[in-house]
């Protein structure tokens, strides 16, 4: 009997390498620009059948290196997808299926971009005897400064000087480091997103709650007043802060996107064994700034012409399940990506990368 | 290190909630919630900060050492492993 347990680092890169020599028509190994700051080189798969004009689902994991599941959870997605698709087979997560035609539509007609080990540093850190296995940070000496590691989700370009949800303490859980994208794990995403102008749909799959979020995670959302938004310094100061009355700007036409998609995929996962994440919009009741989602999805009112709707899967109840428990967790988020991917390729046209009406 | 555990910290409002920033703890902001007015979030901090919080005013359960729900060093698989425990 195989040994439960959660991949290794250097399991998640050889499962890479291993889907891409194993599936060479359909996946490929991209080398990301930046290795990690222990000099671990990084790398993502593209999957799909290459079959000309196509939209593109960016998924990210393991930016977190305590939140252990969630790398094995893509690994585990792209592996069976690959499976799958060469099989002319359907996929079963639990009490979740899809046919062979969603298999099809799938791989022919998206570039799924799985990036499962954004901080391998930290995860090698969080499973090392010798290291801590609650790390959270990369693993950033940051020179000159007390503490080690910096919050890979707080280092994003989206607010990133406002401080909301943030420190500058090097010793802070939530520590956003130096300057916007000052971290390669950062630098590593922005490049995928420059790199690829295909990606209209993003995932950032972390732990925990059993939840899954939408932006804005900054402040609570309105969709009537277009100048209430993040890039309009008129409003500094006044966004995540508890009765200011800021509230952040999204297009209807966008939130109506996320929150269709968002009760697909909630379903989906709901159908694999019960379980009922909540969806709802990133701020909670926590404001944060620096986030790949909102990053993602602010990218196209700075830069028109790139919208990514961008998402956060909360998986699990517990940052590292008892294995058995994790085996679930990866059915319910492989049905999630599952349902994510087929909404992006039916209501996502390959050439649908103009600024919505409103934007900014 | 000192030893950790993992808590639920209770406030008696979002505003109190969101004060809990200033404390700089380690809290996970996805488990915030708000019930009736009040509200929890979930935490991994030590004795002594658990005592600040305290001395604060607010309320902490404390549920678990964090020893004992750490498994990332114990449960450590290779690939071979890992895809042999998918097609079981």
């Amino acid at each position: 009997m195989p040994h439960l347990g959660y991949l290794s680092a250097a399991a998640v890169e050889a499962a890479l390498r291993q889907l891409a020599s194993t599936y060479p028509s359909i996946c490929q190994l991209l080398t990301l620009p930046e290795p990690s700051v222990e000099g671990r080189a990084v790398h993502a798969v593209r999957i799909g059948s290459d079959s000309g004009e196509r939209t593109g689902l960016l998924v990210l994991a393991g930016v977190h290196a305590r939140e252990i599941v969630n790398p094995d959870l893509v690994v585990s997605f792209a592996l069976r997808t690959c499976q799958a698709y060469t099989a002319g087979e359907g996929l079963a997560f639990g009490g979740k299926r899809y046919g062979p035609d969603d298999v099809r539509a799938v791989v022919d007609g998206l570039d799924l971009f799985c990036f499962p080990l954004a901080n391998p540093d930290g995860r090698v850190w969080a499973q090392s005897p010798a290291g801590d296995p609650m790390w959270r940070k990369n693993r950033n000496p940051n020179p000159g400064r007390p503490c080690m590691g910096v919050d890979v989700n707080r280092n994003y370009d989206f607010l990133w000087s406002s401080g909301i949800g943030t420190s500058t303490d090097s010793c802070s859980e939530v520590f956003k480091g130096a300057g916007a994208f000052s971290e390669p794990e950062t630098r590593n995403v922005r490049h995928l997103l420059d790199e690829y102008p295909q990606i209209d749909c993003m995932v950032d799959v972390h732990s925990y709650s059993e939840l899954i979020l939408y932006p804005w995670g900054d402040d609570d959302n309105q969709t009537t007043d277009p100048a209430q938004n993040f890039a309009n310094p008129a409003f500094d100061g006044q966004r995540g802060v508890v009765g200011s009355g800021y509230r952040e700007y999204i297009p209807q036409p966008d939130l109506d996107w996320h929150l269709d998609t968002g009760i697909k995929v909630r379903d989906a996962i709901a159908a694999v064994r019960g379980r009922v994440y909540t969806l709802q919009q990133g701020v909670g009741l926590y404001p944060t700034s620096g986030t790949s989602n909102d990053y993602a999805y602010a990218r196209h009112f700075v830069d028109a012409g790139r919208r990514v709707y961008a998402y956060v899967f909360e998986t699990a109840r517990e940052f590292q399940p008892p294995r058995p428990e994790g085996a679930q967790v990866i059915e319910e988020g492989s049905a999630g990506l599952m349902e994510l991917a087929l909404a992006c390729v039916t209501t996502l046209p390959p050439a649908a990368h103009g600024a919505v009406a409103g934007s900014p | 290190m000192a030893r950790r555990f993992f808590v639920k910290v209770m406030a008696p409002d979002r505003r109190a909630l969101v004060a809990l920033q200033g404390f700089d703890l380690d809290l996970f902001a996805p488990t915030a919630t708000e019930a009736e007015g009040r509200c929890a979030i979930d935490g991994l901090i030590t004795l002594d900060q658990l005592e600040r919080l305290v001395d604060a005013g607010y309320q902490v359960l404390v549920q678990e050492d964090a020893s004992r729900r750490a498994r990332a060093q114990h449960d450590v698989s290779g690939l071979d492993d890992f895809i042999e425990s998918m097609e079981r």
